[in-house]
């Protein structure tokens, strides 16, 4: 099943090709081998056998014919000790000595073939290959080899190369079809991930193999983006029942007033106070619907071009010329420690949103008689926001909730506010890359919103 | 005044045309771009008021095509898109003001009112007067009564800006924007906290107001009848 599955995968076509290559290469080096071994291993019994002939030829000029077939015969009857075979015969054709039966006498290279030897239980024919010459005196002298050496060298070569070119198939095949398959394992972990986050599970994410190579990194990459799309659909759901949840309890209570006042009779005035009313209902449901839109804007990472080096210092100074005064009124000091000339890149209208968001967080959640204090300054290289006030501050487990929407402390519930103000600062922050952080002011709470560090001076 | 209101939804268009009726405005209405076009090229008008999202040609574009023409009446840009960048965009065709639907009706009457009654370029008044109340631009001094009145840098931009549009209604929103720059709506009482420490300055030592506030629009300077 595995294997099947296999054989319809990349990895095992690509173990194929491979296999089928190594093949065919390694093939054509064994061939030229065993070309260049046999050639070799024939050029070399010829040389003995031209060898062999020139000794005997010399001893029959210097010794005469004789001795020439007393050596030959001597030779004969050891002839299972060596692969030559001798043949000598006199001009009518008789054979004066030898191992081989006559032949006619022709000059040059030769090859004869002889029945099996009747001990042979092979029954195989014996071919022998060698040279013959004529001398002055018409004695031919034949010198031979067995081929049965020259062939069972080459049955060897051939056997031994066939089985390595076998083995060496055999390894890239199933090398490649092993390697193949751990990599179709893991882009099936890939594809089983994916599906099983196209069939609704968001948090299924692919396994980690450990290995930092293309496919772990594509498998990082993968899980970042569903970590994404898991954040969006989070974010996604989150609205849609903050939706249904905050708009709906005012919608309700805008249609139950209006009811209400048509269930009698009633004075001008009194329609008059019932209209601001209903009128003052959808003022409050637009806003927070607004607010909702205008997150979602900014976190889908909208306008990013619009970027432009931001004087925070001038946005401090504007939002402190606003405030303090309303601040005052509430009996709330609020202090400005504004370096100069502090920028940030970024976009001015929704910083000074962030801003004042934050500004008016404090002035909302605090008693009367808190004070508090905006910073703009340089800190460690980057530019930085803090608001700090002395009032209830936030519980420390509760800190990283307020950012999300519609969050609101128990406390605060009964506070005008959508509990929108901010997760808005929270995603003005996240477009423009910078770190927001609650802190303890001992007693009261500190917002800390760091810049990253400007890229240039 | 005469105005031209470019809106394809027929109830908003007719929200908007019979409440400026009612004030004395004529009104011609276009419901497509095209006719829009046809209309604000064709005609003199004193304001234009033009939704953004229209049938065949959107607002942007006729505004552009009118600019282009050469025709310099105050377009006020209607829209349902909120966000930075179509303001941003809207202004960037030539308009002159961008209102975000849905809005209160005194919204929009203001805003066609201080953009019809804008001076026209290069008129540079250097002295701006309310009854007795007097600014001088120059010298950024403001009396009243021949009294000085000592005011903060953005209760006099704030007094400014009143006194610029004397006589009309000016919203709260008008004012976030022209004095603090803020194209959001602040929870907290920014505007009436400031409009009420200028009164204390330049209405409470007098014995008449010149301060309106306009129940459910906004404020207004002017003489008290």
């Amino acid at each position: 099943m595995r294997l099947l599955d296999a054989a319809h995968s990349a990895p095992a076509r690509y173990a194929l090709v491979f296999a089928g290559l190594s093949a065919v290469v390694m093939g054509a080096l064994l061939a030229l081998i065993y070309g260049w071994a046999t050639s070799l291993l024939e050029r070399h019994l010829e040389e003995v056998v031209e060898q062999q002939l020139s000794v005997l030829r010399a001893d029959l000029v210097q010794d005469g014919r004789d001795s020439v077939v007393g050596l030959v015969r001597q030779h004969a009857k050891r002839q299972d000790a060596s692969p030559m075979h001798l043949l000598v015969q006199d001009g009518k054709g008789r054979v004066l000595a030898g191992d081989l039966p006559p032949v006619t006498p022709s000059e040059g290279w030769q090859e004869i073939k002889l029945p099996p030897d009747s001990g042979d239980l092979n029954g195989a024919r014996r071919m022998f290959r060698g040279l013959g010459t004529r001398l002055d005196d018409n004695t031919f002298i034949l010198v031979m080899h067995d081929t049965a050496d020259l062939r069972q060298t080459r049955a060897l070569l051939i056997w031994s190369f066939a089985i390595a070119l076998g083995i060496t198939t055999a390894l890239a095949l199933f090398g490649g079809l092993a390697i193949g398959g751990a990599l179709l394992r893991r882009v099936d972990d890939i594809n089983r991930t994916a599906r099983a986050i196209m069939d609704g599970d968001l948090s299924r994410r692919i396994p980690a193999v450990g290995w930092h190579d293309e496919l772990g990194r594509l498998a990082e990459s993968l899980n970042q983006m569903f970590a994404r799309i898991e954040a969006l659909m989070e974010n996604l759901r989150h609205i849609t029942s903050s939706i249904s949840h905050d708009l709906r309890s005012p919608l309700g209570r805008h249609r139950q007033r209006l009811e209400a006042t048509r269930l009698k009779p009633r004075s001008p005035a009194e329609y008059e106070t019932a209209i601001d009313a209903a009128v003052e209902d959808t003022c409050v449901i637009l806003e927070i619907f607004d607010a909702i839109l205008r997150i979602a804007q900014i976190e889908a990472g909208t306008p990013r071009e619009r970027f432009s080096q931001v004087d925070l210092s001038g946005v401090a100074e504007n939002i402190m010329d606003a405030f303090v005064a309303v601040a005052e009124d509430e009996g709330k000091p609020f202090l400005a420690r504004i370096d100069p000339n502090i920028t940030a890149r970024g976009d001015r209208e929704l910083l000074t949103q962030m801003l004042v968001n934050l500004v008016e967080n404090a002035l909302r959640h605090t008693p009367n008689g808190t004070r508090l204090q905006m910073c703009i300054e340089m800190r460690a290289g980057r530019p930085q926001i803090t608001l700090s006030d002395n009032g209830p501050g936030i519980p420390a487990k509760e800190r990283d909730r307020v950012f999300r929407r519609f969050y609101r402390l128990d406390a605060s519930r009964t506070t005008p506010g959508s509990g929108l103000g901010l997760s808005f600062v929270a995603a003005v922050a996240k477009l423009h890359d910078a770190t927001i952080s609650l802190e303890d002011n001992s007693p009261g709470l500190r917002v800390v919103v760091a810049f990253p560090q400007a890229m240039c001076s | 005044m005469k105005i031209l209101v470019i809106e394809d939804d027929a109830e908003t268009a007719a929200y908007i045309a019979n409440g400026l009726k009612e004030h004395g405005h004529i009104v011609d209405l276009a419901a497509t771009g095209h006719d829009g076009l046809f209309l604000a090229a064709g005609e003199p008008y004193d304001v234009m008021v033009v939704d953004r999202m229209l049938p065949e040609l959107d607002g942007l574009s006729i505004v552009r095509t009118i600019r282009s023409g050469g025709v310099s009446t105050p377009v006020l840009f209607l829209s349902a898109l909120g966000g930075v960048d179509d303001r941003v965009a809207g202004l960037d065709a030539g308009g002159d003001d961008y209102l975000v639907k849905p809005f209160a009706f005194s919204e929009l009457l203001a805003r066609i009112n201080a953009l019809a009654r804008r001076p026209p370029i290069g008129s540079a008044e250097t002295v701006l007067r309310v009854a007795n109340l007097e600014m001088d631009l120059l010298k950024r001094a403001v009396t009243r009564a021949g009294q000085a009145i000592d005011l903060q840098p953005r209760e006099f931009r704030l007094l400014e800006y009143l006194m610029r549009h004397a006589e009309e209604v000016v919203t709260r929103t008008m004012l976030l924007e022209h004095v603090w720059d803020f194209h959001f709506d602040p929870h907290t009482n920014v505007v009436e906290t400031h409009v009420s420490r200028i009164r204390a300055k330049v209405d409470k030592p007098f014995d008449a107001s010149l301060i309106h506030t306009i129940r459910g629009a906004g404020y207004s300077i002017r003489e008290s009848d």
